[in-house]
């Protein structure tokens, strides 16, 4: 505009004029209809979006809690009480549940669908802590509606989080990683049987993921890292089984670490 | 798969019944998700074709023809009502963003389409409101059901940013030297309006920086036209 204004002034007077219309449209932006609209789009947007951040925070938070209650119940396999620390992981889930109940009043009336993104790592982290601990307490895998009913905090249908089933499948897909964890641990520790155990129940989880098919993205990574925790597990097994009467127990762990890190580094 | 290696298989720790529920699920969600693909394909056609008409106005921008094409393409857009009726027939209640992905694009098509007819016809900016009730939809999500996204409808409006600055270009080439004058009035209005938003680093973000090039097309046309003495009087390039 201003490039206009230099080159106009030299021109015959009624070019003038270009210069004069800059005052009434300035006038014109100020109280169009165009700018209210845009003022009230702007408050919907910052909310929309504030809300969202509100929310991954959240999820950060919850990922971090539930990182830690994971840490706790990887700790079993050693020399512990295990009541003690389904003690301490109880205390924790409370914690947790706060941090469930504050996602929940946030979508209160809101398509939870359109947060998904942010908050939806959190919820994953907290179902792969749930089944954990649930499985080291009952053998067994913990359900979807089993899951639901933690995020149940009142009879009245609004103040609930209602989860969303590909989370739980996202969830349970991380919990091998865990499973594998435990069985390198549990070997090491010349917990055989447990070890065995997580193996075959590592192997009918893969095989059902396996069935389910294509479902998204994101599972078709997860069950590629599935797959390396289930050899690793496999091989494990093998060589507790091989070795295990050979060698003395310190030296087994050592050897089974030792696996574990060479797998992840692939 | 539990019947073929059964003893073993008979303690199966809860994995099979849990996995059992899910697949229903998912297999409805595919289910879903392919209608909604059927229908959003034709409402993108049904788009094609309006934007084709609508396409016209660069062909003959006098007040004459752009009026005729104006009626044309209300009465095609008009179609894409029962599309959207079709549309929205398929989709669970309140489960709009969970599905939002597949009509997106043809959202963002429509609201430009809309924007640009109510352009061509009065000059002005759409409302919300507007491009709800001429595609048969909700203002909000709060009144329950189907609308248009708000940053669908802001993208169709950069989309219109886009178009116009075609128009004024092609306005000059046909002679009519006070509509571009409009177009950048207009489009300064527009500008000023996004400038209010406080967009994040997303895809209407992106768009929205595109907005500046078009605007600068749209200055060019206009600073042509006054350095070479082809400014229509006053009276006839503002407020009429």
């Amino acid at each position: 505009m201003a490039v206009q204004k230099v080159h106009s002034r030299g021109d015959e007077h009624r070019y003038l004029n270009a210069t004069e219309d800059e005052v009434p449209k300035r006038k014109i932006v100020e109280n169009s209809p165009t700018l209210a609209s845009f003022k009230d789009y702007q408050e919907k947007l910052d909310s929309r979006y504030d809300k969202y951040e509100r929310l991954m925070k959240c999820s950060r938070d919850m990922t971090i809690a539930n990182k830690r209650i994971i840490f706790l119940l990887q700790r079993i396999s050693g020399p512990v009480n295990r009541d003690q620390i389904f003690k301490e992981a109880d205390a924790k889930f409370l914690e947790v549940k706060e941090m469930l109940k504050k996602i929940a009043s946030e979508l209160v009336d809101d398509d939870p669908y359109l947060f998904n993104r942010a908050f939806s790592p959190g919820i994953q982290e907290y179902i792969e802590a749930l089944s954990f601990y649930f499985y080291l307490k009952y053998k067994s895998l913990i359900s979807f509606e089993e899951v639901m009913e933690t995020c149940t905090f009142s009879n009245t249908k609004g103040n609930n989080l209602v989860l969303n089933p590909f989370e739980y499948i996202l969830g349970i897909a991380d919990l091998t990683g865990e499973l594998m964890r435990l069985c390198i641990n549990s070997a090491a520790n010349g917990d055989r049987n447990v070890s065995f155990e997580v193996c075959n129940f590592l192997r009918k989880l893969h095989n059902t993921f396996a069935s389910l098919g294509n479902v998204s993205k994101d599972l078709s990574s997860k069950l590629k890292v599935m797959k390396a925790s289930l050899s690793k597990v496999e091989a494990a097994c093998y060589t507790v089984k091989v070795r295990g009467s050979e060698i003395p127990r310190f030296a087994l762990a050592e050897m089974l670490n030792s696996t574990v890190v060479d797998h992840v580094d692939y | 798969m539990a019947d073929e290696e059964e003893p073993a298989e008979t303690d199966n720790n809860g994995i099979i019944p849990v996995f059992a529920s899910l697949q229903d699920f998912l297999s409805s969600d595919q289910d879903i998700r392919e209608e909604i693909r059927t229908v959003t394909r034709e409402l993108e056609q049904c788009a094609r074709e309006v934007l084709a008409v609508l396409q016209g106005v660069h062909q003959t921008p006098n007040d004459e023809a752009v009026k005729k094409i104006c009626t044309k393409g209300r009465k095609m857009l008009d179609g894409a009502k029962s599309h959207y009726g079709r549309l929205i027939e398929k989709i669970p209640t309140g489960q709009y963003y969970r599905f939002c992905d597949h009509w997106r694009f043809a959202c963002q098509r429509f609201s430009f389409l809309g924007a640009f007819l109510v352009y061509l016809e009065s000059e002005r900016l759409i409302t919300r409101a507007e491009l709800a009730e001429m595609l048969g939809v909700q203002v909000e999500r709060a009144s329950g059901g189907f609308h248009i996204d708000l940053d669908d409808f802001l993208t169709g409006l950069l989309l219109l940013a886009n178009e116009l600055s075609r128009f004024a270009v092609n306005s000059v080439t046909a002679a009519d030297y006070a509509r571009p004058f409009r177009i950048a009035m207009f489009m300064a209005e527009l500008d000023a309006g996004f400038r209010l938003l406080n967009l994040k680093n997303d895809s209407l973000r992106k768009k929205f920086d595109g907005l500046k090039y078009d605007l600068k097309k749209v200055e060019e046309v206009v600073y042509d036209l006054t350095i070479r003495g082809l400014k229509p009087a006053c009276g006839e390039t503002d407020q009429t």
